[in-house]
Formats: structure tokens, sequence, C-alpha cells
């Protein structure tokens, strides 16, 4: 490829760098790409393949969900306040353009009674704590947020040192892990 | 502040491809992986090599080196896999190497010349001793249309 450094910016660049830049909304049309969908489980007849989960505390428990359904995580901030917001929903978060909810996940397990202040102005909010972080979850209606104490670990589980919790609860099991037992949660389920 | 302001500043994540320097908008990258084994799909077409799981996903993955027409990849590259975000869902292109994270000043960027052959997708032009970067946008690559590579010669 030829340098040509002095040349002049021909008309059209901010155009082209419109473009360049990413944008959640971007129109993604016509890629011709194959459907992403869920990964085929590997055929592992003859051993027994780990499952990873993201380990994570609430006030006292340490608790766990799937690596997979794990979109990203970070680190805890003071969130845009939803007027009238119901539930557990503690605001909204910016994530590279797309507006993301947030949860108390804690009041959502009924292990807290009111939902912690971390919305609208600074001088009404609690001091956001320093090892919290949000824990951005892939979920049947869009990615959700959800505020935990602290971020523990990846952890791989055996499916046969998981016990199973029956019902139709958050908590669909238990493993133990070092020194204590893990809570395992299905984000689905948690009543947000 | 409006595209093409003296001061604007993108924050390009550069990587190589054959024998170029490229670069993407650093917010689309999500993750850079290793070189991992590519599982073939029957509904992939060139450039889509084929997908990776990753994390539960299936990832379609992009030989870029064949969608670039570049040249097989130098002595002592590090090949890996980059994950970008294409609207709302990831594809990973491979690459031969790493460059890094820099700011730009849109002011230094030009588009390519009439009369310039650059590699389909390419938008802009850094022009930036001792090397060129050249600015790519992956969703025009993917799409086939280029409005500013009329052929490479």
């Amino acid at each position: 490829m030829r340098d040509r450094p002095d040349s002049p910016a021909v008309p059209g660049l901010p155009a082209r760098l419109h473009a360049f830049r990413y944008r959640p909304d971007e129109d993604v049309s016509g890629l011709h790409l194959p459907e992403s969908g869920v990964a085929p489980v590997a055929a592992e007849p003859a051993a027994e393949a780990p499952r990873e989960y993201l380990s994570f505390d609430l006030q006292e428990t340490t608790y766990a969900v799937p690596l997979s359904a794990v979109l990203e995580i970070l680190r805890a901030r003071l969130l845009v306040e939803i007027p009238r917001a119901r539930g557990a929903l503690l605001g909204v978060v910016d994530l590279r353009g797309t507006v993301t909810p947030v949860y108390d996940l804690a009041f959502g397990l009924r292990l807290r009674l009111q939902l912690r202040k971390v919305a609208g102005p600074e001088e009404e909010c609690e001091k956001v704590p320093r090892e919290a972080r949000i824990v951005v979850a892939r979920t049947a209606k869009g990615p959700a947020g959800m505020w935990v104490d602290r971020v523990r670990d990846v952890v791989r589980l055996l499916p046969s040192t998981v016990e199973a919790v029956s019902g139709d609860g958050p908590v669909v099991g238990r493993a133990p892990v070092a020194q204590t037992s893990l809570v395992l949660l299905d984000v689905e389920r948690v009543p947000l | 502040m409006t595209p093409g302001h003296p001061e604007e500043v993108l924050e390009l994540f550069t990587f190589l491809v054959g024998a170029h320097r490229y670069a993407v908008d650093l917010a689309r990258v999500d993750e850079v992986l290793p070189e991992l084994p590519v599982q073939p799909v029957p509904e992939a077409h060139p450039p889509v090599q084929g997908c990776i799981p990753l994390r539960g996903e299936r990832v379609p993955v992009v030989a870029l080196r064949a969608a670039l027409g570049e040249a097989p990849a130098p002595e002592g590259s590090r090949p890996g896999l980059l994950v970008c975000w294409l609207g709302r869902r990831r594809v990973a292109f491979g690459m031969d190497g790493v460059g890094g994270v820099v700011p730009v000043a849109v002011s230094a960027l030009r588009a390519p010349a009439a009369a310039e052959s650059v590699p389909p997708g390419v938008v802009a032009v850094w022009a930036q001793p001792p090397g060129t970067t050249l600015l790519l946008d992956v969703l025009q690559l993917l799409r086939g249309k280029s409005p500013s590579a009329p052929g490479r010669g």
C-alpha cells in the first residue's frame, strides 16, 4: 500500500468514521453470519465435564451463577434513578450506550427488607462499598445487572458434586467448596 | 462534539493482519483470545470459517487475512482472535497479532484517496511514521462493500 500522508482528507471522512464507531443499535443486517445460539456441549461420555460458575457474596452467603450467563462485571457505581421503580430495580446504568437495569439481588432474595439507595443525587445516596460489583447477566428479558457485595472467583464444579434443590425458587442447588457451601442461583427465577 | 472536529479523539484498538496494521473502534472490542480450534458449521460461508464456543455461546469466526486479501502471517506472529461486538452479537476475527490501544485525533486521519489501493472495509488511514494504520469498518467488510476500495492493484 502506498502511504500518502500529505494527501488532504477527502469529503466523507466524518460519515466513514460514523460508521466506524461502535453503536449497540447499529444495523447488522446482511452479514450472512451463522446463528450464534447456544454452543453444543461437547460430547464427553467418558468423563464428567465440570461446569463453571461465578461466585459472589451477598451478606454472609456465597452464591454462584453459571458463568455462561455472565456478560460482564462492573465496579459498582451510583446509578441513574428511575422514578417509581418497582420491585428490586435500583436504577439503570449506561453500558456502552445500552441502558441496562440494575437490581438489588439481596432484596430480590429477601436478604434485605429495603432497597439500597444508590440511584439519584449523590448527596441522597449511600456510599458505594469499595468491593461492591454489578454482575451483568444474560436473561430472557435482556441484559440485567445484579448488585452484589463482592465477586469472589470462577469455580468449576462437577455436576455430581452439586446437590440439586427442588422447587420453583431461585436457589437450584448447593455445592461444597473449600470450607463453605456455595448456593447456586437461577438468574431467571430471582424475583426482580 | 461533531465528527471531524479537530479535537475529537478516537480510541483505536490496533492489531496485525498479514503485512498491515489495522484498527477498530475500542468500544467494539469485547476481548482478545488466543488462537482456538474453530468448529466448522455447514451454514458458514467464507470469510466465515466456523464458530467457537465462548462461555456457552456459539461465536462466528471470520478469517480476516482472507477477507482482507492479506499475505500469510510473517514469521514470529502471534495469532489470536479479536472478539468484537457487531450490534448486540459477538463475532471473532482471526488476526496475526495485537498492537495496542491508542488515542488518535480525528484530524490526524484521512480517507483513502480514490487512486489508493486499500483492502475492503478500510474507511480511513492513520499515517503515523514509521507505519500506517488502516481503520477497518468490520460491518462494511462483512457486507462486502467498500466505498474506499476501488480494488487492490
